[in-house]
């Protein structure tokens, strides 16, 4: 599996928090209407926020491929990093991708900082990007860690704009491999940058281990019932489950829920379609996620769960926490069943929920 | 007959501890090709052509005269 983790920061700002390591500041799920499910993140009170992702010891890599759509409103001034490649549990820096600050927009250049914002410059692009404010511009940036023959590659909306090859990506630190992200919602005013359809690939693999190109990452919610209903709801019956558990994009309630009792007991459901998209288009992937908790201190697990016709895939289980709500999530990255997966497969296939030891 | 005497009686039962899951949220974010749909509110072409013939072009002039007639 090459591709680790998405997040179009939909949900709401308690998901957010839930699904990345805060370190500072406080990011916000705000609606974005030009931003795919029009949603994104940004930042609290205009002050300062970032959010990591340390990915787990089987997903670390030398290759990094990270991308997200970003949208500058032109307030800001001060230069911004977009993306943070980083290693040894998510605190050394290795790479920094920023744009560099401007109350004018034509002024913005793309930068590539070894060590960290302001630390070593390797690049600046000879022209400006990210022409027209509060318009999201997909930038991607693929990593090789390595002490003489590293590489740095940025595109913005599938166009490569800086290429670095055969040089020092590694800027101290112990591991050689990558083991992390980070982003930086609002640096200096509230919605510098804003942030929406974030996706993270490691180098492995024959599939999604390279840049995505520009993707386009849907938010889709539960619509109706699907193929298995064992799960007992927050109503106190197992019927139309699906409504406990589809709350709108920006508006997470716990009050209302479905419980799963026994080992293998599942819920799948059918979901909302994407839109404004050929349904032609291929599928890279599909991350299932939930805000889920478990009751006690005993072992339980969530475990995703897709279905195609009458195929199903499971994700890695991933563990709980007794009586707090996390955000327990994994990837599905082939159709179940197999054979070429395109948007049309997607509108047809259930998702849920399964209870894991 | 001696008698016992029981002023209360319980069990502890030891079982597998494997709890409960409560789901309040799910959804998917499916990852697909950023290929976009094509929006077209209008199409035109601007043709710059010469004001005379091509060389060796006579006969498509004489064409044009015999239309005419």
């Amino acid at each position: 599996m090459t591709l680790l983790f998405t997040d179009t920061f939909a949900i709401s700002s308690a998901h957010i928090v839930a699904k990345w390591t805060l370190t500072t500041g406080t990011p916000v799920a705000n609606s974005l209407p030009l931003h795919t499910n029009g949603r994104g993140m940004t930042a609290s009170g205009g002050s300062a926020c970032t959010v990591r992702k340390q990915v787990a010891a089987s997903e670390e890599h030398a290759t990094f491929i990270a991308g997200a759509a970003f949208s500058i409103s032109g307030a800001v001034s001060a230069e911004t990093p977009l993306l943070d490649f980083m290693s040894d549990g998510a605190t050394t820096t290795h790479i920094t991708v920023s744009l560099t600050g401007s109350s004018a927009a034509p002024a913005r250049r793309v930068r590539v900082y070894l060590g960290g914002l302001g630390s070593t410059l390797l690049t600046t692009t000879p022209v400006a990007y990210f022409p027209v404010n509060g318009v999201p511009y997909f930038l991607e940036a693929k990593v090789v860690l390595h002490d003489t023959n590293g590489s740095v590659v940025v595109k913005i909306d599938g166009v490569t704009i800086i290429d670095l090859q055969g040089i020092d990506t590694k800027a101290g630190g112990t591991k050689t491999v990558l083991d992390g992200i980070r982003l930086t919602p609002g640096t200096s005013s509230a919605y510098d940058p804003s942030i929406s359809d974030f996706y993270l690939c490691n180098g492995a693999g024959s599939k999604n281990n390279d840049f995505l190109n520009a993707p386009k990452i849907f938010c889709l919610l539960p619509n109706g019932n699907g193929n298995s209903s064992q799960g007992t709801g927050s109503d106190g019956d197992s019927t139309d489950n699906y409504e406990l558990v589809n709350d709108p994009l920006g508006f997470l309630n716990t009050s209302d829920y479905v419980d799963f009792l026994a080992t293998g007991d599942k819920d799948t459901y059918t979901f909302t379609d994407t839109s404004g998209i050929s349904t032609a288009n291929e599928v890279f992937g599909v991350g299932i996620y939930a805000h889920a908790q478990k009751n006690d201190a005993g072992a339980r697990t969530w475990v995703g769960v897709a279905r195609s016709g009458s195929s199903e895939s499971d994700t890695a289980a991933q563990p709980l926490t007794a009586a707090t709500f996390t955000a327990p999530g994994g990837i599905i990255e082939t159709k179940p069943g197999g054979g070429a997966w395109t948007v049309s497969d997607l509108h047809s296939m259930e998702f849920g929920n399964k209870a894991g030891t | 007959m001696t008698w016992a005497r029981v002023a209360e009686t319980y069990v502890e039962a030891v079982v597998a501890g494997q709890g409960a899951m409560r789901v309040a949220e799910v959804y998917v974010e499916a990852v697909v090709s950023g290929l976009g749909i094509l929006r077209v509110a209008e199409t035109y072409v601007e043709a710059v052509v010469s004001l005379t013939p091509p060389a060796g072009a006579a006969g498509g002039w004489a064409v044009g005269m015999v239309r005419m007639g």
